[in-house]
């Protein structure tokens, strides 16, 4: 199984430049353009990069499946990503304590981000029209939904002056800032443990 | 209900021990496995070694663990 999975890490390693190169080449100019106008050379690199490029991203999903399910495969990849360093007693202990303190704070900032989906609030500038007294509105709005797609659309009557639904990250930009966020507090705490000791 | 008790400091007279055998810092992590950043945490007394690191070096330097780590004014000869 480690030798699999090294293997799988070289592929993945070696054949990444090939996979840039293949989009940074699908973007210059199209498939079709490149078998109709281009010689033997070209035409057989296109379609080896294609190959290869359709290949590593199903080894990457592979791979991934692996990190989620295998935990000597998650513990030797992602070890380097944390930067984690045990080599001795102190060093565990320091990598315990910043491994409290990025904990702790991931927490605070998952929450933070739970409010915020699960709370909205709306400001509303009412039309003259209108039978309100007064013409700024502050509307809060509180819904769980499981599925992305299924969020209710709450039309304002009036025109939107703030709306925190609009400031809101989408979940791919949650999960990035979760992951650098989580990194930098390791790293950090880590770097200020080894100093004071 | 556990009864909070103050921190205790605890001094060590490793880098004495180690002056007195003439070896360097990095001797003394190998010897007793642990880097060489441990041994100066140690030395600084910024870190608490674990009992069983406490053993080692006390067999290392071939001597008592109290005559090694102590209390404030509690240092046996």
């Amino acid at each position: 199984m480690n030798k699999l999975i090294r293997f799988i890490q070289l592929y993945l390693l070696i054949g990444l430049p090939f996979v840039i190169a293949c989009m940074i080449w699908s973007n210059a100019r199209t498939e079709n353009e490149v078998l109709q106008s281009a010689g033997f050379f070209a035409k057989a690199s296109w379609e080896i990069l294609s190959w290869n490029l359709m290949l590593w991203f199903a080894v990457l999903i592979i791979f991934l499946v692996i990190l989620v399910v295998v935990p000597s495969a998650r513990e030797n990849t992602l070890r380097y990503l944390a930067n984690l360093k045990e080599r001795d007693e102190r060093e565990e202990y320091i990598t315990g304590k910043a491994a409290r303190a990025a904990y702790i704070s991931t927490l605070s900032l998952i929450i933070f981000f739970l409010f915020f989906s699960v709370f909205s609030l709306s400001v509303f500038f009412m039309p003259k029209d209108q039978l309100h007294k007064k013409r700024i509105t502050v509307a809060i709005h509180v819904g769980i939904n499981l599925l992305e797609g299924t969020k209710p659309e709450i039309i304002p009557q009036g025109e939107v002056l703030f709306a925190t639904k609009n400031i809101m990250p989408s979940s791919s930009s949650i999960l990035i800032i979760l992951l650098a966020w989580q990194l930098l507090i390791f790293n950090y705490t880590a770097r200020k443990e080894q100093k004071m000791s | 209900m556990p009864r909070i008790m103050s921190k205790l400091t605890i001094y060590n007279s490793i880098q004495e021990l180690r002056h007195a055998k003439s070896i360097t810092q990095q001797d003394l992590a190998d010897a007793v496995g642990v880097t060489r950043a441990t041994i100066v945490a140690l030395e600084k007394g910024n870190y608490n070694p674990s009992l069983e690191l406490v053993f080692r070096i006390a067999k290392f330097f071939k001597t008592d663990i109290e005559k090694i780590f102590y209390e404030k004014g509690a240092r046996r000869e």
